[in-house]
């Protein structure tokens, strides 16, 4: 009797613990939920000292205005899964032309003192000014110096190649937005090419000339 | 607190120190200790959940079966360890990524899992209190020894700001003038110390230093014991003596 007894410690003492650690979760969760709210917002206005609204388009991507309504630029949180200790999150600034700002590493399982050396400024500094593409980034740690200027960190060649995936992964994160930025940009140009046609001549030269000479047969 | 309170918690700092005597969680002793800033929290979250386990392990000492204490003893720790992250998730962001996977890794480390199978589960709940305080404080020490020699050596520098508070010590200085410079005329750390092997030349070294000190000690204690013992025989002849002359 007493052994069968005994047998049921193990699994009270796991429910207990269960119950404890769900109910601290749940009393904790609103305090954790703003923590990391109050984080990501720091981080965003340490990135865009003047952003005023900070507009989100998707789960990803925050659009970022300045007080007089005009686009300072985006704000991109992206991810790499080939860190040292497996998945990485980045928070990306991109400037008005999707070209990188700055970026810092959020969430990680990399190893202190050198994984997390790449949100050291020395290493974020060589990404400023890149355009996040595939081939204007490094393919692997012997790219380094040729695409970015420095080599990878020493003792952390994992975390700096997972900045580097992070980094290329920003257009997947923001893809729709990235087509209509595009569209945008070329509408705009055709646009202002149409409206300087039309200022300088009101009809099409065809249409005008044919015009000229029915005037000119039927006077 | 009496005399024996105060051994207890001795014990775990310098006779029987967790990593420098018994060898005990050495992964995330090489692993953390690349700033000294690592070693110092690693150390204390490490501390505060062996006081929690040790505690409630010798509370429940006697409920617990023989055939299942390793693994009650696991869910024990991997409750506080978990209770202690959510806490760090909620009030203090910043260390708990500073930390990082090292927080969950605690769960794991065999310091705690040995205290509690060979001192919580046979002591009472003071006792393993104290114990718990005394080998908490003695791997706090070790780590942070271990990680200021890898970082002053390693780097140049002492870190000792966590949460965006504190300062980094740079010894650009130092390096300057013993002339460990590169061409730029910057500072040139071994950067070994920084890798795993770096880790393993100082643990082995510290080792070997703790390990020549406590054979100092027993041999000094040794020897004032023998003087002592000879002393006392000595007087006790002479004492003889002289009664034996004065009989005469």
């Amino acid at each position: 009797m007493k052994t069968r007894l005994q047998s049921y410690i193990l699994p009270i003492i796991t429910v207990i613990s269960g119950l404890l650690i769900s109910s601290f979760y749940y009393f904790f969760l609103p305090k954790i939920q703003k923590a990391q709210e109050l984080k990501e917002n720091q981080t965003m206005h340490q990135f865009f000292k003047e952003g005023t609204s900070f507009l989100k388009l998707n789960s990803s991507l925050t659009l970022v205005r300045d007080k007089q309504g005009q686009d300072l630029g985006f704000v991109c949180k992206t991810e790499s899964n080939s860190g040292y200790g497996g998945k990485v999150n980045f928070i990306v600034a991109l400037d008005n032309q999707w070209k990188i700002l700055d970026f810092l590493m959020t969430e990680h399982s990399e190893t202190p003192g050198l994984g997390t050396l790449v949100n050291e400024p020395a290493f974020r500094k060589a990404f400023y000014g890149i355009y996040p593409t595939k081939d204007n980034l490094p393919k692997g740690k012997e790219d380094f110096k040729k695409k970015l200027g420095i080599d990878v960190i020493s003792g952390a060649t994992y975390s700096s190649m997972a900045a580097v995936e992070g980094m290329g992964n920003v257009f997947k994160k923001t893809e729709d937005f990235y087509q209509t930025w595009q569209f945008e940009q070329i509408w705009e140009i055709v646009s202002n090419t149409y409206s300087t046609y039309a200022q300088k001549y009101p009809a099409p030269v065809y249409r005008r000339v044919v015009n000229e000479e029915a005037q000119g047969e039927s006077q | 607190m009496n005399k024996n309170h105060l051994q207890e918690i001795a014990k775990g700092i310098y006779r029987e120190n967790p990593v420098l005597v018994s060898m005990l969680g050495l992964c995330p002793t090489l692993a953390v200790t690349t700033q000294t800033i690592n070693g110092i929290s690693m150390g204390i979250t490490t501390l505060l959940v062996l006081l929690g386990s040790n505690v409630i392990i010798s509370l429940l000492r006697k409920i617990i079966p023989d055939a299942v204490r390793i693994p009650a003893y696991i869910v024990v720790i991997a409750s506080f360890v978990t209770l202690l992250k959510i806490l760090l998730e909620a009030f203090a962001p910043d260390v708990n990524e500073a930390l990082g996977i090292f927080i969950p890794l605690i769960v794991v480390n065999c310091i705690i899992l040995g205290r509690a199978e060979a001192f919580a589960s046979k002591n009472g709940v003071l006792k393993s209190f104290l114990d718990a305080l005394g080998m908490g404080i003695g791997f706090t020490i070790a780590l942070t020894v271990i990680a200021f020699i890898r970082e002053v050596l390693g780097a140049g520098q002492i870190t000792l700001k966590i949460a965006g508070k504190g300062s980094v010590i740079d010894l650009s200085g130092i390096y300057q003038f013993f002339g460990l410079v590169n061409e730029n005329g910057e500072k040139a750390p071994f950067l070994i110390f920084l890798l795993p092997p770096g880790a393993f030349i100082v643990l082995g070294l510290l080792m070997g230093a703790i390990n020549y000190l406590q054979v100092e000690i027993k041999k000094s204690l040794l020897y004032i014991k023998k003087n002592r013992i000879l002393n006392t025989h000595d007087k006790a002849i002479n004492t003889s003596e002289y009664h034996g002359n004065e009989r005469k």
